[in-house]
């Protein structure tokens, strides 16, 4: 009885005995049994045979990656073979100086009374324009820091 | 020693050496698995390079989800497939190739072993024998590259261990009295 309960026992760990994953109490246990048991033992034996096989034939097919491979790999990460999207922080800047200007003119023809956009309105829109362009060109800042 | 994770979260940010390291780590061991299955050593290295292009042009969006591995060895396998389906007759180019190609007669000879050691198991049989025996994935990663379950896994696993153990001849009479369910499932 006990014998067959070592034998549930290592087939339900047989995957990770087999994968050299199991805790050393558990290895110990399943190769104690593995003396004790001759059909087990023959049975994780083909098992090994065939994993063995596997390793020592896809070990002695490697190939290494040539000299072109190499290059062209390290030459990937260079900005001139990146995606040409845009950064975030030109869009930041883009959309802060256009907010920001828009603002000054509303404010400047507010002032001269040639339209009657809220004077609160105009200069919002500056503050906020400013304030976004400021947040791009500290992105573009540290991006440059990390490039380098 | 940063994970890949953290390394293609800092190259997304700009730090070109993390890539390089990336590289460093992926490179050989995927151009084998793609060379196991091409066949040939020119179309394993465009689809390594091609591959990683798609990791540098996809690093500003990457998200920590998943394993890089598997993400990475997803975009090879698609690119593979993709080759797979573009070629007309692909057994027919990858022996020729093979042929020219191969470093040494031993090297040939052994790819022969292998290929025709595996030749009657599916292809998801090979991967789930491959990424577990020679690249030494765990079966959680390889269920999520495969995009199945962890049981389906295992059972696929010894499946093709008693193909192989059967075509090299080490057949155990267990297997015929033992009920495939049974076996093997932890």
């Amino acid at each position: 009885m006990i014998e067959i309960n070592e034998c549930q026992n290592l087939q339900q760990q047989l995957d990770d005995y087999l994968c050299d994953r199991l805790s050393d109490f558990a290895k110990h246990r399943i190769d104690n049994h593995l003396r004790q048991c001759l059909d087990c033992a023959k049975d994780v034996e083909g098992y090994k045979i065939v994993i063995n096989e596997l390793r020592s034939l896809s070990q002695s097919t490697k190939i290494e990656p040539s000299l072109a491979l190499q290059y062209s790999l390290q030459r990937l990460a260079q900005p001139s073979f990146q995606e040409k999207l845009p950064h975030s922080y030109v869009v930041l800047i883009f959309s802060g100086v256009t907010i920001c200007t828009l603002g000054v003119i509303l404010s400047l023809l507010n002032y001269y009374g040639a339209i009657g956009v809220s004077l609160v309105v105009s200069l919002f829109s500056a503050i906020f324009g400013t304030v976004i362009l400021a947040t791009g060109l500290l992105q573009m800042r540290r991006k440059d820091k990390a490039a380098k | 020693m940063f994970s890949d994770e953290n390394l293609m979260t800092r190259f997304g940010r700009g730090e070109e050496s993390a890539f390089s390291e990336l590289v460093s780590r992926h490179q050989q061991r995927l151009l084998n698995f793609i060379y196991r299955r091409t066949g040939s050593r020119e179309s394993a290295e465009d689809i390594v390079q091609e591959t990683f292009l798609r990791v540098v042009n996809a690093a500003s969006r990457y998200q920590a989800t998943a394993k890089f591995s598997t993400w990475l060895y997803t975009i090879a396998l698609n690119l593979w497939r993709n080759e797979i389906a573009r070629q007309k007759n692909p057994v027919e180019l990858n022996e020729r190739d093979r042929i020219q190609e191969s470093t040494t007669l031993d090297s040939q000879v052994d790819f022969q072993k292998l290929q025709s050691l595996m030749q009657d198991l599916s292809e998801e049989h090979r991967l789930v024998l491959e990424l577990s025996f020679i690249e030494g994935w765990t079966n959680q990663q390889i269920a999520d590259l495969l995009n199945c379950s962890i049981g389906t896994v295992k059972s696929r696993k010894f499946y093709a261990l008693k193909a192989l153990r059967k075509r090299m001849g080490i057949d155990n009479d267990r297997d015929q009295r033992m009920p495939e369910s049974t076996t093997a499932i932890g």
